[in-house]
């Protein structure tokens, strides 16, 4: 009897563990009879051949409003060619992606964020793109060449963002705000400001990161990184660049959110503990589903060294290298980077179009809170500069805490920075 | 007959085993024998390069500075920690199991820490040490402190401040791992050193002390791998920088740094989880020997 007993538990787990592949493979089959049924129910004429594929895209998570037009986007393009589209979802991006990129499970179609894309290109798990099958001729400038190694484009950009300064009209006047960003820190306006304030509110929030401080870092014709590689940190105009928004975080005009407890300056700007910050398009959605009421006025950044400046953050989709469903990808890419496709997702999630015919077409214009943003990506620095950012922002962001706690000046932390910077980008 | 019952049965424990060493080899073991061959290469897992290069790996770890701070940083962080919270939890455990009123409620209270997120834990301390935070204030108020300090942006106190919350959420796990070895302390020792006269004190020093040896050990292994490998706490807290000025950098954030974003160099992000696993193998093997847990036995 234990015998037996021994002998059907064994024969049970077995039976479980070979279960447990042939019940992948169950569902893979209804799958493909689902897709069949997809198939035929599919009234499309368009990319027929290409009717019942099934792509996988990747992204990050967002806000509701951006599941939703991103669903809605999905929706109206397996209507149209009978393609499906499998969502995956990743919350540490790039990390994740990578890893399966390696594993080569990666998805067919994936977000590519620009300061990420000379890497990823680099690489080449990305495959070349064809400028006219994907109209790039009505694209701005900056944002398909965000994606442009060589004479080749490798992801076609699906929107963007820049940063403009935002204000609480409750305290702000908007004709008091100086219209140099000089003036801004260096002058009177923040310390006579905080004088009218509540005791707990700063007048403005800034940011230790490079991500927002490169435009005026490279104001003038500076450069952060010098023979393609290297850190040039403490470059002596780079050091000029940086020093009034330094000064202002010394003398305490200026705080990070992280100063005030929040974990950024949305959070600091909407549960008003501060009145004025430089934050991307990305707020209007969090500041409208969260503090419906706050009245806030947007404006362009004021100039620095007498020039217009702002960051422009563009993501784009590129197909993966080793994808096995090119034609569908390619599909799916073109109809969300097309009119139609872009409309239903800029317009959903509140983000820019990166084509010019879509913002007509959408009257993003007319949205007063964006103007400033979308004039902003005339004259926009884009956050991309090769493959070595990433160490140069992290020495920044290690030493920049220094430098307003005054424990080192702003030229010496710099030169720490660059140093360090240099010595991890010749070890490796 | 024997031997074939014998055999049978040998075959019957493969059997049940093998699930969990097929699942452990492929998951577990191959990695590790994957980690170890690419620490003697130059990778680039992307493309498929390999190219042997020896030790370098190994010899950039005791040449890097980067390194050699990070490796400071955890073993200052774990010097710290790990007496602190084990003290603590066995402390506190000894009173909760004292007979004070409420003291299932306090027990529960106790316990919550454990149960939030390391993530919302991070947010939450640098919220309260943050610049206009409550620590702040609360020292203000008292006159302890004649202004605020930017604990956060500190290099002097960041560590400090994850090293507080790293007690404060790992000590009442410990402290219910001791909690439940105090049940176990025969209660006739207790009264024969009642007898004898002993006082509380003495009682603790001298019976629940040693009687708990095994449980210490336990709870000082598990401290120090967790507090070793500590990562999330300082990638949240700086920003994934390590900042301010290294000093939240810990050798487990450099090995993330190493191995992804923008800088692929797997090669030297697994020689240095190789030598860090090598440092927690010896540093608990030291504190095992220091406890002499098995001398009770």
């Amino acid at each position: 009897m234990r015998r037996f007993l021994s002998m059907a538990l064994l024969g049970i787990l077995v039976m479980g563990l070979l279960g447990g592949c042939t019940g992948k493979k169950q569902e893979s089959q209804s799958n493909n009879s689902n897709n069949a049924s997809t198939n035929e129910s599919s009234d499309s004429h368009e990319e027929q051949s290409l009717e019942g594929k099934q792509i996988v895209v990747g992204r990050w998570g967002g806000n509701d409003a951006e599941t939703a037009a991103f669903n809605q986007m999905i929706t109206d393009f397996t209507v149209k060619t009978g393609i499906k589209v499998e969502e995956r979802i990743y919350s540490d991006y790039n990390t994740e992606l990578q890893a399966e990129l390696i594993g080569k499970t990666a998805p067919d179609v994936v977000y590519v964020d620009a300061y990420m894309a000379p890497f990823y290109i680099g690489q080449g798990i990305l495959m070349p793109l064809d400028s006219e099958e994907f109209q790039l001729d009505q694209f701005y400038d900056s944002l398909k060449n965000a994606f442009l190694k060589g004479n080749q484009y490798f992801a076609i950009s699906k929107d963007y963002s820049t940063l403009a300064l935002y204000y609480n009209k409750k305290w702000v006047n908007e004709d008091d705000i100086p219209t140099s960003l000089e003036e801004l820190w260096q002058g009177d306006f923040l310390a006579t400001l905080k004088d009218t304030l509540p005791q707990d509110v700063v007048s403005m929030t800034y940011n230790q990161d490079l991500a927002r401080n490169l435009f005026y870092a490279e104001a003038d014709g500076a450069s952060v990184i010098k023979d393609e590689f290297y850190s040039n940190l403490g470059d002596r105009q780079v050091v000029d660049n940086l020093k009034p928004l330094m000064d202002a975080a010394i003398e305490g005009k200026i705080k990070t959110p992280a100063d005030l407890g929040v974990g950024w300056n949305g959070d600091a700007f909407g549960n008003e503990k501060t009145a004025i910050m430089i934050e991307g398009n990305w707020v209007l959605g969090f500041l409208q589903q969260n503090f419906p009421d706050m009245d806030y006025g947007v404006i362009e950044i004021p100039t620095f060294k007498e020039k217009q400046g702002t960051m422009v953050f563009t993501v784009g989709y590129g197909i993966n290298s080793a994808s096995k469903e090119v034609d569908a990808a390619k599909a799916f890419i073109k109809y969300a980077t097309g009119i139609e496709g872009m409309s239903t997702w800029t317009t959903g999630a509140g983000v820019l179009p990166s084509r010019m015919d879509v913002t007509e077409a959408t009257k993003v214009t007319d949205d007063i809170y964006k103007v400033p943003h979308i004039k902003g990506a005339e004259y926009a620095t884009p956050w991309q500069k090769g493959t070595t950012m990433d160490t140069i922002n992290n020495e920044y962001k290690n030493y920049i805490p220094s430098v307003i706690s005054g424990e080192r000046t702003l030229e010496d932390a710099l030169k720490h920075a660059e140093d360090e910077a240099n010595k991890t980008i010749e070890a490796n | 007959m024997a031997s074939k019952r014998k055999k049978y049965e040998a075959a019957q424990g493969i059997g049940f085993l093998s699930p969990a060493m097929i699942v452990i080899g492929i998951f577990v073991m191959s990695s590790i024998v994957f980690a170890l061959y690419i620490s003697f290469h130059k990778v680039n897992l992307f493309t498929g390069y390999y190219e042997f290069i020896g030790l370098d790996n190994y010899k950039r770890i005791f040449t890097d500075t980067k390194t050699r701070i990070a490796f400071i940083n955890i073993l200052s962080f774990v010097a710290v920690v790990v007496p602190v919270q084990t003290i603590l939890a066995l402390v506190m455990a000894a009173v909760l199991n004292a007979n004070i009123k409420g003291k299932v409620g306090f027990r529960t209270i106790y316990f919550l820490p454990t149960l939030t997120s390391s993530a919302a834990l991070t947010m939450i301390f640098m919220f309260l040490f943050s610049l206009n935070g409550p620590v702040n204030q609360i020292a203000l108020d008292m006159n302890i402190l004649r202004e605020s300090i930017n604990f956060l942006n500190n290099p002097r106190f960041a560590l400090k401040v994850i090293m507080s919350m790293n007690i404060w959420s790992t000590v009442p796990f410990f402290m219910t791992v001791y909690l439940a070895g105090l049940q176990e302390v025969p209660k006739s020792i207790y009264e024969a050193s009642d007898v004898d006269g002993a006082n509380s004190f003495q009682k603790f020093m001298h019976i629940t002390i040693p009687q708990l040896k095994p449980i210490t050990t336990f709870v000082l292994l598990m401290g120090i791998i967790g507090t070793f490998q500590m990562f999330d706490q300082a990638y949240i807290f700086s920003n994934g920088s390590g900042g301010p000025e290294n000093s939240t950098l810990t050798v487990a954030l450099l090995i993330y740094r190493n191995a992804f974003g923008q800088n692929n160099t797997m090669g030297f992000a697994t020689a240095m989880s190789i030598v860090l696993s090598i440092v927690v193998f010896v540093v608990s093997f030291i504190a095992q020997k220091l406890n002499k847990s098995e001398s009770l036995y």
